[in-house]
């Protein structure tokens, strides 16, 4: 498809937007209209990839390809898709329970691959869709309204996992910080490798403790001047991890927004196949042919020469 | 012309229902009311407005139960007197009735 | 003889499955049909395995019987855990450096093989010792033991040529290859050329031909009468020797699978990587990516992911990794998306037999997920069958744009056998109801066609969603759409029952006019057959039913088989405990299987006990249990 000159509001699906009034989730859409658009992507050629829950729903209200899957599964069927055609644009939208409740083992799998996409994760500190039971990213001792007693689990820190797991482009924003969102957003699409945004996002109907105001009174933005993120040198890797894992750790007074961690040098996941099969990066599986006039392409000597090893000749 | 609370900025509207609202400056429930007695009614500025899609991106119309992301389709719903708002009045009844529907 | 039949045992890691290879190899080469089945437990190193195997100069074979004429013994257990299973007149090949061995000191022994034998040794008056036995075996059991001292062996071929100290263990397999290969007269060339088949070239190469010298000269100090399997009747050609694994992965890279995500499981994994080793086939210009991915649950989504891309995709599992890809394959159901998953058949339930047989998931691939969808379930009773099966499924999954689950057993997976070479000019590959170019109007899940017009993610803009859905792809819960979308896709269910044509989902071999009917499927297909020889001869007219899909079930060719025959000489014949077949013959026609034999050890059905076991049944015997093999 031929890129058009599209405005966000092109971005946007004509289905219901049926989240809460207020929730937010409509800053991280509205900040994905935007990139979106200011990167001319085409729709044909970009995939919204969800889980389940309200989260889930970010794949019907773009309008580029969506696909909702399974609770804490969008990351395989992504990389599925990414491998499978690696010239499409991936965007993972879930949520915290998808990622690192019930499909914390694909979050860290995906990391030690650094395959090309982008995981936006909707970080909100609770179960919405089914009540508002704690997520993986609530607090120990907190108690956001929908509980009876305060969380009794510890919670996972999203930004040290990432990084710790392999991601090459580590970052946090807030869903209310729209122009922080949407330049996160471009910059880990623009990332060659896993990028992973950690985004803030209050629950408005069950979680009375991580409001707007709560965030609004402690999120500030890292700065260029006094904080260096990126991995210019192979041997700067480990310090810069440990650097990003110690800042991950502030979260009380202050919440620091930005990019964490970034590393260009590691190679891609689909750079690592090319290296070992030649015909990946311009064959890739989807673009192969596979058929012709309705029959295999490998005929009798090809298979006779290919599967040798199994052959007898008597 | 009397203005009604809607048209105040410190009117925080119920995410449900149109007529119910909460007053933040006398700290109680108003219904579809429109004051004689109140000298505080301010009308939102369109500056405003527009710092809002600025900062947070998004605002709601209350009458569409939609998001609105753009200042242009923001002014339509204005002008059709439409109740539109980026925060709601604290009202825990959803939390405590809504199920498991996911 | 017409046939051979071995055993060969040793611990595993000790260089077994070498001395399988080779010898299926040679005997192929030499013009003989071969099946070679593999028994192991769930371990690495040191427990004992063994290879039985059929090798024939009339046929391909696809059974396996007892007794055998051969054992070839690595170790002490092997000839303590197999001696009873070689027929009188046969042979033992065993180290008689072990003679002082015991059994009861053998920790790998399972304890209830040892108070079988500890009974046993005290009825027949045997002491506890290798030797011992040694001697009963070929003065009171007219057995032909070739006893060598592997010892000595080796020492000799150390003088002739150096040992790898790295494959040590190799030159013990090289032992009884050498051995057979000598007793049993194998040419010379064509032990070479399956030496050359296994080692390709180098020192060990060099070494095992010069060893298989050593090993001839001293056997013929042993003066028995050699086992002869005659001139092969096989016509000669062009053969496929290998494990179904193999045959799978073989038939997935001709069938256009480019995508391929597994986690390691038994006996399932073998397939991928041999699928592996084929990733560069597409030189340049094309690719296979086999993705061996964090657990079954990201393997099965992630094929789904790379089928909605247009690349033909599958999955390879068994029990365990199977039940973990359900919620997976119910997504690909709603979403009209095609996918293969290979099962291989283990014993269960939960970890079960990791390493044995079985055939009971049957019900669990007709009925997995929850929720209703349409699907397609075949099974391969055999190599060849699980080939163009394979190819079958793979269309199938496209065509009616929904998954396919393919059973095979582990008995099929791990056993290798020979067939002629497939015409592979036969394959086909059909694509099913592909759009390009629908533009802005593009509906993924569009009503007006039964198969959903199917685009791939990167050459138009569509939605899925697990949530019923509208034409478009987005989540949609009013009760009229619920009604068309179900109706549509669980339509597909009739539409594949209009297109796969009965004769497709079942065959039947032997007696046109039998008096009793075999019913089985999968593995147990090879073995049924050659039942129907043994019980011809025996003057009884049996015939077997073989189902090959079920789902769509052959129905009609059961319900013909029902009225022929009577439901009193019906057999069923499975390797599961509850007769699974059996149920879903029940469920589809009304039909109730009144005479079962079943066999859930986890080794498969051998020919002897089955005809055994036919001539109970037709005895008055309702139900059967088999337990034959070690």
């Amino acid at each position: 498809m031929e890129p058009r000159e599209l405005t966000a509001a092109n971005y946007r699906t004509d289905v219901w937007n049926d989240w809460c009034p207020g929730c937010g989730n409509f800053g991280i859409v509205a900040a994905m209209y935007q990139a979106l658009a200011e990167m001319k992507t085409d729709p044909a050629e970009t995939v919204v990839i969800s889980g389940i829950g309200c989260s889930g729903k970010t794949a019907h209200f773009v309008n580029t390809t969506g696909v909702h899957t399974l609770h804490g599964r969008p990351l395989p069927f992504a990389q599925g898709i990414k491998l499978s055609n690696p010239s499409l644009n991936v965007l993972v939208n879930a949520g915290d329970g998808d990622l690192l409740g019930i499909g914390l083992g694909h979050f860290v799998a995906l990391g030690r691959r650094n395959i090309d996409l982008v995981v936006m994760m909707h970080d909100n500190t609770v179960y919405a869709l089914t009540k508002g039971q704690a997520a993986p990213t609530l607090h120990r001792g907190e108690k956001p309204k929908a509980l009876n007693e305060p969380n009794i689990q510890d919670s996972v820190n999203p930004i040290a996992l990432a990084v710790t797991s392999g991601y090459t482009f580590v970052a946090r924003s807030y869903s209310s910080r729209i122009n922080h969102l949407k330049e996160t957003i471009k910059q880990a699409v623009r990332h060659k490798g896993s990028a992973f945004i950690d985004i803030l996002q209050p629950c408005v109907t069950f979680d009375d403790i991580h409001t707007y105001d709560y965030y609004n009174k402690r999120v500030y933005e890292l700065k260029t001047d006094d904080w260096n993120p990126t991995v210019n040198d192979e041997n700067e890797a480990q310090e810069k991890i440990m650097q990003a894992i110690a800042k991950s750790f502030e979260l009380d007074d202050k919440i620091p927004l930005g990019v964490f961690y970034e590393n260009t040098l590691i190679p891609t996941f689909e750079e690592r196949l090319g290296e070992k099969l030649p015909g990946y990066l311009d064959g890739p599986p989807s673009r192969e042919e596979i058929e012709r006039y309705g029959k295999t392409i490998v005929d009798g000597d090809k298979f006779g020469e290919i599967f040798s090893q199994f052959i007898v000749e008597y | 012309m009397n203005m009604s609370c809607e048209d105040c900025e410190h009117y925080i509207p119920h995410s449900v229902y149109r007529y119910i609202g909460f007053c933040e400056k006398q700290g109680k429930v108003v219904f579809n009311e429109t004051p004689t007695d109140c000298d505080t009614v301010n009308k939102m500025a369109m500056d405003d407005l527009s710092l809002v899609f600025e900062s947070t991106g998004w605002i709601y119309c209350i009458d569409c139960k939609a998001p609105i992301f753009e200042m242009e389709e923001a002014m339509k719903h204005i002008s059709n007197h439409h109740l539109i708002a980026t925060r709601f009045m604290y009202d825990r009844v959803a939390a405590e009735e809504v199920g498991a529907v996911s | 003889m017409g046939e051979l039949r071995y055993i060969l045992g040793g611990p595993q890691g000790g260089g077994l499955e070498t001395t399988s290879e080779v010898l299926s190899w040679s005997f192929a080469k030499s013009g003989y049909g071969i099946l070679s089945d593999r028994e192991y437990f769930s371990n690495i190193k040191g427990r004992h395995s063994y290879v039985h195997a059929t090798v024939s100069g009339a046929e391909n074979p696809f059974h396996l019987s007892y007794p055998v004429d051969l054992v070839g013994a690595m170790d002490a257990e092997t000839v303590f855990t197999h001696f009873q299973e070689i027929d009188r007149g046969g042979y033992l090949i065993y180290n008689k450096d072990e003679d002082n061995a015991k059994y009861g000191s053998i920790l790998s022994m399972e304890p209830e093989l040892k108070t079988r034998l500890n009974e046993f040794f005290k009825a027949n008056g045997i002491g506890g010792t290798l030797g011992e036995l040694s001697t009963y075996l070929s003065e009171r059991r007219q057995i032909n033991v070739v006893a060598l001292s592997y010892s000595s062996l080796l020492r000799a071929l150390q003088q002739e040529a150096s040992v790898i100290a790295a494959q040590a263990s190799r030159y013990v397999s090289s032992i009884l290859i050498g051995s057979i290969a000598s007793l049993v007269g194998l040419e010379s060339s064509s032990l070479a050329f399956g030496l050359k088949k296994r080692f390709r070239s180098g020192e060990i190469l060099k070494h095992n031909m010069i060893f298989s010298e050593i090993i001839a000269r001293q056997l013929q100090a042993f003066s028995y009468k050699r086992p002869s399997l005659g001139k092969s009747s096989l016509s000669r050609g062009k053969m496929v020797v290998a494990s179904g694994n193999d045959f799978v992965a073989m038939a997935k890279l001709m069938g256009g699978v480019r995508f391929q995500s597994y986690y390691p499981i038994t006996p399932a994994a073998d397939e991928s990587f041999t699928l592996e080793k084929y990733e560069k086939v597409g030189g340049d210009r094309g690719s296979i990516v086999v993705f061996q991915t964090e657990d079954e649950i990201a393997a099965v989504t992630s094929a789904i992911g790379a089928s909605l891309t247009g690349t033909r995709s599958a999955s390879a599992t068994s029990g365990p990794g199977f039940d973990l890809m359900t919620e997976g394959l119910g997504w690909a159901g709603i979403n009209e998306t095609p996918i293969l998953v290979t099962y291989y058949q283990r014993g269960g339930p939960s970890t079960g037999q990791p390493t044995r047989g079985g055939q009971s998931d049957l019900l669990s691939s007709v009925f997995a997920s929850h929720g209703e969808f349409p699907r397609i379930v075949l099974s391969s009773g055999d190599h060849s069958e699980a080939f163009w099966d394979t190819v079958d499924a793979l269309n199938y999954a496209e065509m009616f744009q929904t998954p396919v689950i393919h059973l095979v057993d582990k008995f099929l997976a791990n056993s290798i056998a020979s067939i002629p070479l497939p015409d592979v000019s036969k394959i086909e590959v059909r694509r099913g109801n592909l759009v390009k170019n629908g533009g802005d109007g593009y509906q993924r899940f569009d009503f007006t066609s039964s198969i959903s017009p199917r685009a791939f993610i990167g050459d138009e803009r569509m939605w899925y969603t697990g949530d019923e859905h509208n034409e478009n792809g987005h989540i949609d819960e009013d009760s009229e759409n619920r009604i068309k979308m179900m109706t549509k896709r669980m339509d597909k269910m009739n539409l594949i029952e209009e297109s796969i044509p009965e004769e497709r989902r079942h065959a039947l071999y032997g007696d046109k006019d039998p008096e009793i009917v075999l019913l089985g499927w999968g593995f147990v297909k090879g073995v049924a057959i050659k039942a129907l020889e043994q019980l011809r001869n025996e003057g009884i007219k049996a015939s077997y039913f073989h189902i090959r899909t079920f789902v769509p079930f052959p129905k009609k060719s059961v319900e013909s088989i029902f009225e022929d025959v009577g439901p009193e000489n019906v057999v069923d014949v499975e390797c599961n405990y509850e007769g699974q077949a059996g149920i879903l013959v029940r469920l589809n026609t009304g039909h109730e299987l009144r005479k079962h034999v079943v066999k859930f050890t986890g080794r498969p059905i051998y020919l002897s006990e089955l005809v055994e076991a036919i001539r109970r049944v037709l005895s008055g015997s309702s139900k059967e249990v088999l337990n034959l093999g070690a």
